[in-house]
């Protein structure tokens, strides 16, 4: 077990290392729901902070696919190594939820203060609810299509269609990122669904995407060991 | 078996003198198709400690996908592997992280073979020295040159000194005297007991090594079994 953290906490220090060495793509990442947020925000307080939770999914979800694709050539050897796939999935999530948290609470301050939602409490648990989806989003992907512009347009598109559905619709239900932009529409003052299902929604989502993701790995993956000559 | 052909050139003996070590890598009936493409039919490949062989054969014929199963990264569709002690691979496309310098990369390799951080740069720094590589650069490796990040790219096959070593033309992009220097590190790992299985194109250095496997290729796949294998 303690060998399993420190091999997780290895992954995560290199993964933190590799994503602050990208800055523009991090200035970007952090502009996206910047700007798509203040885009909305003369129109309807509602809108605004649908699309910032929008917006912070995809860059999040983003990051978590690049992160996954940049260490595609390197990790087979690291796996041949001794590391096992889940140590380095493990590491890898926990890093980025984490940064994803940071940006999360940092733009949640910022839109209660810009937007005054109904309710802060929801706003709150909408952007602290973004990171693990979002990032166990790209985690699937990333294992199940792991190419980039492949990955990267099936993300546009399980976020956006979100944007294009009204709340309450069943096929919300079956998108990934429905649990916090649910809370986000209560925030606005308009979501019919219990906070409840919105949390239940989020933790079913990150559990089954994380297990999509670890069976992918663990096929493509896994490292034959030779028996003993 | 069609298009086999190996070569004895010198008897395998480490050394220091010392009998010849027993086989540390045997690989037996090994099989393998992409789709209908047959690459590998019934391969049989022995590699004794002590002992440096070349594998040789025409581009597509299955050298490198020989090496990654033999290294447990592909499965293979028939047969089996055998191997005594810890193998290092060294692909011939540089497997590492774009955005990690030279002792990041030695850590992160590192623990994956248990080693401390310190032991680990400290081991990876010796070898990287041996190869002629800038110690201490905190140059990430998409800023090297591309023999310096193939230095790397070897370097992190030979951390934790392994008895199996899988180079799959693993001086790609080196000088010429980094060219001549490997081939007598070759002879080195050999003199320390390594079993050493390196894929060349390089007809001249075929008398550095112990044994020529060639790899045929046509409609009837070869086998390669190197003599006395």
């Amino acid at each position: 077990m303690r060998l399993f953290a420190l091999r997780a906490v290895i992954a995560a220090e290199m993964q933190g290392r590799q994503l602050m060495r990208r800055r523009l793509a991090l200035a970007i990442l952090i502009a996206l729901p910047v700007a798509l947020y203040l885009a909305m925000l003369g129109q309807s307080r509602e809108s605004a902070i649908q699309f910032g939770a929008l917006g912070m999914s995809w860059s999040v979800a983003c990051a978590s696919l690049f992160a996954v694709l940049a260490a595609r050539e390197a990790e087979p050897r690291l796996l041949l190594c001794g590391f096992r796939a889940a140590e380095l999935m493990v590491g890898r999530f926990v890093l980025l939820v984490g940064g994803g948290m940071i940006f999360a609470l940092a733009a949640a301050l910022a839109m209660t203060l810009a937007s005054s939602p109904i309710s802060e409490g929801a706003l709150i648990g909408a952007c602290v609810l973004v990171p693990p989806v979002a990032v166990s989003l790209g985690l699937a992907v990333a294992a199940v299509i792991p190419h980039d512009l492949e990955g990267t347009l099936v993300i546009i598109g399980l976020v956006g269609v979100q944007l294009a559905l009204t709340s309450g619709t069943w096929i919300n239900v079956i998108l990934p990122m429905d649990g916090p932009i649910q809370l986000a529409y209560r925030a606005g003052g308009s979501s019919s669904a219990p906070v409840g299902w919105s949390v239940l929604h989020a933790v079913a989502t990150v559990l089954l995407l994380l297990a999509i993701a670890s069976l992918s790995w663990s096929l493509r993956l896994h490292v034959r060991r030779a028996a003993a000559a | 078996m069609a298009n086999v052909s190996t070569e004895r050139l010198a008897a395998p003996a480490p050394a220091d003198g010392s009998p010849p070590i027993g086989p540390v890598l045997s690989a037996r009936g090994i099989a393998k198709a992409y789709g209908s493409k047959r690459v590998l039919r019934g391969v049989d490949l022995t590699v004794r400690g002590g002992e440096a062989v070349a594998l040789v054969g025409e581009n597509g014929c299955g050298k490198t996908t020989l090496l990654r199963i033999c290294a447990g990264l592909i499965r293979a569709d028939a047969g089996s592997v055998a191997v005594r002690g810890g193998i290092g691979y060294c692909p011939q496309q540089p497997g590492l992280f774009d955005l990690l310098d030279a002792d990041e990369h030695l850590a992160f390799f590192g623990a994956a073979l248990g080693l401390r951080r310190s032991e680990s740069i400290a081991a990876g720094r010796a070898i990287l020295a041996d190869l002629d590589f800038p110690v201490g650069d905190a140059t990430v490796a998409r800023s090297l040159s591309g023999g310096t990040r193939q230095k790397l790219n070897l370097a992190l096959a030979l951390l934790g000194h392994p008895r199996v070593l899988l180079l799959d033309e693993p001086y790609q992009g080196f000088d010429r005297g980094s060219y001549v220097d490997f081939w007598d590190h070759v002879s080195r790992w050999r003199g320390e007991g390594r079993a050493v299985l390196v894929v060349t194109h390089m007809l001249a250095e075929h008398s550095r090594v112990d044994r020529v496997v060639e790899l045929g290729t046509g409609a009837h796949r070869s086998a390669a079994s190197g003599a006395g294998a």
